[in-house]
């Protein structure tokens, strides 16, 4: 199937232009949705002062910017991280009693 | 001014007063007090020992207070101290036990029993475990993308002038791969005839991401590689058609527009087809059978797991809408051709080798498709569909237009009516209402076309 001719067209060069992937076939929800619980999960640990929902929203933030997009600027994964690291240090500076071990009461 | 000094005046006056009957004891005290100084130095600084002790020094010890006074009289000290023997018994033993002592509960401070932080211990030993995992996997991923690229560079040199084009320098650059996301990455090629250029994105499964590695493990996931030509111009005849293996295909049915708006599930003809595990999907019959001849069917059978799908279409417009939104405006449509393959491991040599085969295959469809023209009928068939496909459009758009233009026009009639209300002299209110009386009228009136007798 080797083709004769020179199919190359050097004068024909079409640049490159930056393609955002929303519309396309490649469009992955996870690190908006991912941020979205990470919002909410921080919110529950500095209002409620839920120590595991501070966990978990530091955990969501890092899934986040695992799966981050290199065109979305660097702010919004910043802010969900500070917010969570904030719910993390607000929920032990008001109560510092460790979370209860589950497997406490299985020992 | 002068009545604030005179006011300022009296309440001092009366102050002076208040403090009359004070007076008579203090200069008493401060007699007696100069009458002292002058008469013995306070004998609180001299250290000497010998000092004549008199009934004033007395005096100086309550005022010097805390100050030590070596030469104060000694039953002056003893008296001050109780002698023990009169003292009564305050607290024998069982006093003490009585009461035992209760201590507050006060939260134990962190440094005191780090022990008990065991859940916390746990939580941040999983955020290292993810760490390390995503620093792994995103290696991995970029270590797979450019080893794909050197082992197929050669391939594509010789089909394209440009291969890895970021777009920003001045002259095209070479080997330029982008990193869209961790396991995303894309290059552009161009400069090749009949096509305006290919991009290829190299998705990888996610490694970077621990929570869809766990997932990966339930349903399998491979690494992908596609290749998508924008086809020129007048390159390509209407036609529809895509053909693959049957999960990515029926998935890509569902989601793509121009799949689902003008294709639909085709059998092969009998003799050589596809094999068992695709499925094809086309607008005519015709098409499929120009395109899969002998030779994409004999590489489709080899290499059956490692072709994802082909599709190939001139009304490519993107996935879907989501289901609620309706498109406002036509989708501007391309001509496209898709490449889609999987790629199982870089290192097997014979991966390497089908890789190659299939990029050739590519190309080759490609150029096949460039020369293929449709029938004198089937093209007909074609034009009157994307017609329809176009009319449906304009028709509920035209729907959507007319509903806007009639709330608009109540939206007026309104706001007249609104100032008609509000208009307060007589004689404007009564001209503005003939006004609307007269509009009415006319809308009431049957529209009928003037006729010209001639």
């Amino acid at each position: 199937m080797q083709s004769s001719t020179d199919v190359r067209r050097p004068n024909k060069v079409v640049r490159a232009k930056p393609v955002d992937l929303s519309q396309s076939v490649f469009e992955d929800p996870l690190p908006d949705y991912m941020n979205v619980l990470g919002m909410v999960f921080s919110m529950c640990g500095l209002m409620l002062r839920l120590k595991w929902s501070a966990w978990a929203a530091l955990f969501c933030s890092c899934v986040s910017f695992a799966n981050t997009r290199s065109s979305d600027d660097a702010k919004q994964i910043v802010s969900s991280f500070m917010l969570s690291v904030s719910a993390v240090v607000m929920s032990y500076l008001q109560n510092p009693q460790p979370i209860y071990p589950p497997w406490a009461s299985l020992l | 001014s002068l009545a604030l000094l005179i006011g300022v005046a009296f309440t001092t006056a009366d102050d002076f007063n208040e403090f009359a009957e004070f007076e008579d004891d203090e200069p008493a005290v401060v007699g007696v007090k100069k009458e002292e100084e002058t008469t013995t130095p306070t004998p609180t600084v001299t250290i000497t020992k010998n000092a004549p002790k008199n009934k004033d020094t007395e005096f100086d010890v309550e005022e010097d207070f805390g100050l030590e006074n070596p030469d104060v009289d000694d039953e002056v000290i003893d008296m001050s101290i109780p002698d023990s023997k009169d003292v009564p018994e305050l607290n024998t033993d069982e006093n003490i036990k009585a009461q035992p002592l209760k201590f507050a509960d006060v939260p134990a401070h962190f440094r005191s029993n780090w022990g008990s932080y065991q859940v916390e211990a746990v939580v941040i030993f999983l955020l290292l475990v993810y760490l390390t995992n995503y620093l792994a996997g995103r290696a991995a991923n970029q270590s797979i993308a450019f080893s794909w690229v050197d082992n197929h560079r050669d391939r594509l040199e010789e089909q394209f002038a440009v291969v890895g084009d970021d777009g920003l320098s001045e002259t095209p650059s070479n080997g330029q791969l982008n990193r869209e996301t961790d396991n995303l990455f894309s290059m552009w090629c161009s400069g090749r005839v009949g096509v305006s250029g290919c991009m290829v994105h190299i998705r990888t499964i996610k490694r970077q991401d621990l929570v869809s590695r766990i997932w990966g493990i339930f349903n399998k996931n491979y690494d992908r590689v596609t290749l998508t030509f924008d086809v020129d111009e007048g390159e390509m005849d209407s036609f529809v058609v895509a053909a693959g293996q049957r999960k990515s295909v029926t998935r890509l049915h569902k989601e793509l527009l121009d799949l689902s708006q003008y294709t639909t599930e085709k059998k092969m003809a009998p003799g050589p087809s596809l094999p068992p595990s695709f499925s094809l999907f086309s607008e005519s019959s015709e098409v499929a059978s120009c395109l899969l001849d002998n030779a994409v069917l004999t590489l489709a059978k080899k290499y059956e797991d490692n072709i994802e799908y082909i599709h190939i279409s001139d009304q490519y417009s993107g996935p879907k809408p989501p289901d609620g939104e309706t498109l406002t405006r036509l989708p501007e449509t391309r001509r496209v051709a898709v490449f889609s393959f999987i790629l199982h491991n870089q290192s097997a040599e014979y991966d390497r080798e089908a890789e190659d085969e299939m990029i050739q295959m590519a190309f080759y469809c490609v150029d096949k498709m460039r020369r293929f023209r449709l029938s004198r009928e089937a093209k007909q068939k074609g034009d009157k569909r994307r017609q329809t496909a176009q009319e449906l459009f304009q028709k509920s758009n035209h729907q959507a237009r007319q509903e806007a233009a009639q709330a608009r026009r109540e939206e007026k009639t309104r706001e007249r009516k609104q100032k008609l209300l509000e208009e307060e002299d007589p004689d404007k209110q009564r001209r503005l209402e003939l006004l609307e009386y007269k509009k009415e009228l006319k809308a009431k009136q049957p529209k009928m076309k003037q006729m010209k007798m001639k």
